[in-house]
């Protein structure tokens, strides 16, 4: 359902988020193979894959979103289906479109806050903003990603109600 | 209570219902407590939303749950399977006594109840229809012995919880070897009863120990998994987080380059689903933070001692109380939800009756797997129902002796710690 295939704009947030975790595996891989084997320990690697897993966690948000993965209590939904489900599934992803804006809202006034105190992160000496800029981007993305599924359900592409386990 | 908390769950109840995902509604609904109590400004959301992800400990979770994917992508459960035929195949119920010894097994390389059922069940309960078993009694105890995968370490709900309580999760993950092959046996037993009441017999004699050896042989790079995670981290020389990635590479390694049951599309696969797994958890991680610390803020935890120290004093009168507490929002609530948000809630009571913090965790987690058994929101249910094509109802049914079962085997786990406390105590 829902299967976008080849254009590149379709893929961006399944994309980045899968190439942050597999360079999060490297990396933490690297330093355990520094510490174990050569004995020496690396400092920056740690945080590094922290941020990649932030990273990963909030672009990874609007892929689960688009692939509808997110976990849901679907009591309703299930219980009565047809129109309620319908009518539920689009209250719920209005309010999940809102929640997200406003975290995407709260999250740039974070960033921007943080770009004025010049806060740096431990080790990477990177700016503090690179970190929190995930909450904003991952959110205002699964806020549009939501719209599209809105967009899919109200034009009939999309059907609610529908049991399916993946 | 105050206004303030009142609301912010009357609207986490509100939006779960609406079937909202769950990270989100509870993210409404700390949204919904700041605008009320108006004493925090929102960009503590965001705030929290960071850095309750930026624990190196949780990062353990993603690292299973790739070495899971991996594995359900090779030829690991079906390995296990044919060492499980070989040891307990001839008992009877002998089919159903190989379904749960392979979730055991399973378990131990999974840190996911729905992953152990998908894995496990896909298997057995086709093939246990082909030798006489009814399809929901088959069904049952697949779904069941699912919970395992949560119990035996690696479990993700256990690193969860540790980093909630502020516990060691190699502590935690020692801790819960010996409840899981107790819950594990428990089954078995309830499994045994059942069988005779049914009439289910074993496949005849016992396996000559040639064709044991041979399974088990087969099965050794599946069975080296727990040995190098457990041992690793049981001997020192690893966290959890590290043990996590030892098993994704040596999980590639053996799937990828020995046996050769993986691809670079399957590994594609794999980061995909990995990453749409570890983002629908840490939604709800990273926003059940904050709601937790909104509770904290309001000292609700404080009040809750208070309200409960005023029932009574005695610990077989609390601790059941809290129990049934649990197992109630188990059914409502998801499970990683419910640690989040629950254990700073009830940890100070439990450790106020003298409960070790390890413990009270082994304790949850059996709680909340239990949680997966039940309607509506049980997610062993689902995958039972989608690989057996039973319906929710009868698979409901299908589950009640063995969650009676599990009942029994968690008051015991509660109330003799030392079945929980002596392995880690070594």
């Amino acid at each position: 359902m829902n299967e976008s295939k080849g254009s590149l704009i379709g893929r961006v947030e399944e994309i980045f988020s899968s190439v942050s975790l597999a360079l999060m595996t490297l990396i933490t891989a690297v330093q355990v193979f520094n510490r174990y084997v050569l004995q020496n320990s690396l400092d920056w690697s740690e945080e590094f894959a922290r941020y990649l897993f932030i990273w990963a966690v909030y672009v990874g948000c609007s892929y689960a979103t688009q692939k509808d993965r997110h976990l849901e209590v679907t009591v309703l939904r299930h219980a009565f289906g047809g129109k309620v489900a319908r009518y539920v599934t689009i209250l719920a992803y209005l309010a999940t479109i809102v929640f997200c804006v406003c975290a995407t809202v709260w999250g740039a006034k974070m960033v921007a806050f943080l770009a004025q105190t010049g806060q740096k992160t431990p080790a990477l000496e990177i700016s503090a903003y690179w970190v929190f800029l995930s909450v904003p981007v991952g959110m205002g993305l699964m806020a549009l990603r939501t719209l599209e599924r809105l967009w899919g359900v109200l034009t009939g592409k999309i059907k609610t109600g529908v049991f399916e386990i993946k | 209570m105050d206004l303030t908390i009142i609301l912010t769950f009357v609207s986490l109840a509100v939006f779960l219902i609406l079937s909202v995902p769950i990270g989100v509604a509870i993210g409404i609904s700390v949204a919904v407590g700041m605008a009320v109590g108006n004493t925090l400004p929102y960009e503590f959301l965001i705030q929290k939303m960071v850095t309750s992800l930026d624990v190196f400990p949780l990062m353990a979770v993603p690292f299973f749950i790739m070495a899971g994917e991996i594995m359900q992508k090779g030829s690991m459960a079906q390995r296990l399977l044919a060492v499980s035929r070989c040891l307990v195949g001839h008992v009877t119920g002998g089919m159903a006594h190989i379904s749960v010894l392979t979730s055991m097994f399973y378990g131990a390389l999974s840190g996911s109840a729905p992953a152990t059922v998908a894995a496990v069940g896909g298997i057995m309960v086709p093939s246990m229809e082909k030798e006489g078993y009814s399809r929901s009694f088959a069904t049952g105890v697949n779904t069941a012995a699912g919970c395992l995968g949560v119990i035996i370490p690696p479990s993700v709900p256990l690193i969860i919880y540790g980093t909630t309580a502020g516990v060691s999760v190699g502590d935690l993950f020692i801790a819960g070897v010996a409840p899981g092959l107790f819950v594990g046996a428990c089954l078995m037993l309830c499994s045994y009863v059942l069988s005779r009441k049914y009439g289910y017999t074993g496949n005849g004699k016992r396996a000559p120990l040639k064709e044991t050896l041979i399974a088990l042989k087969d099965a050794m790079p599946a069975l080296m998994v727990p040995l190098i995670v457990l041992g690793g981290i049981y001997g020192g020389f690893t966290t959890p987080t590290e043990a996590g990635v030892i098993a994704v590479l040596y999980s590639l390694v053996v799937e990828g380059l020995v046996l050769r049951t993986l691809n670079l599309k399957k590994v594609i696969d794999v980061f995909r689903g990995t990453s749409l797994t570890t983002a629908s958890i840490f939604l709800v991680v990273a926003t059940a933070t904050a709601l937790g610390q909104i509770l904290l803020f309001y000292n609700l935890p404080t009040q809750l001692v208070d309200i409960l120290a005023g029932i009574s004093d005695n610990k077989y009168v609390l601790i059941p109380i809290i129990l049934i507490f649990l197992l109630v929002m188990g059914t409502f609530m998801d499970a990683l939800a419910n640690i989040l948000i629950l254990t700073p809630l009830l940890l100070p009571v439990v450790t106020h009756l003298g409960m070790d913090p390890i413990h009270f965790g082994i304790v949850m987690i059996i709680c909340s797997s239990m949680g997966f058994l039940t309607p509506p929101v049980g997610v062993n249910l689902f995958v039972g129902c989608s690989i057996s094509g039973l319906s929710i109802e009868k698979l409901s049914v299908a589950v009640v002796p063995f969650l009676f079962t599990m009942v029994i085997a968690l008051l015991t786990i509660v109330f003799v710690p030392q079945l929980t406390l002596w392995l880690p105590g070594l």
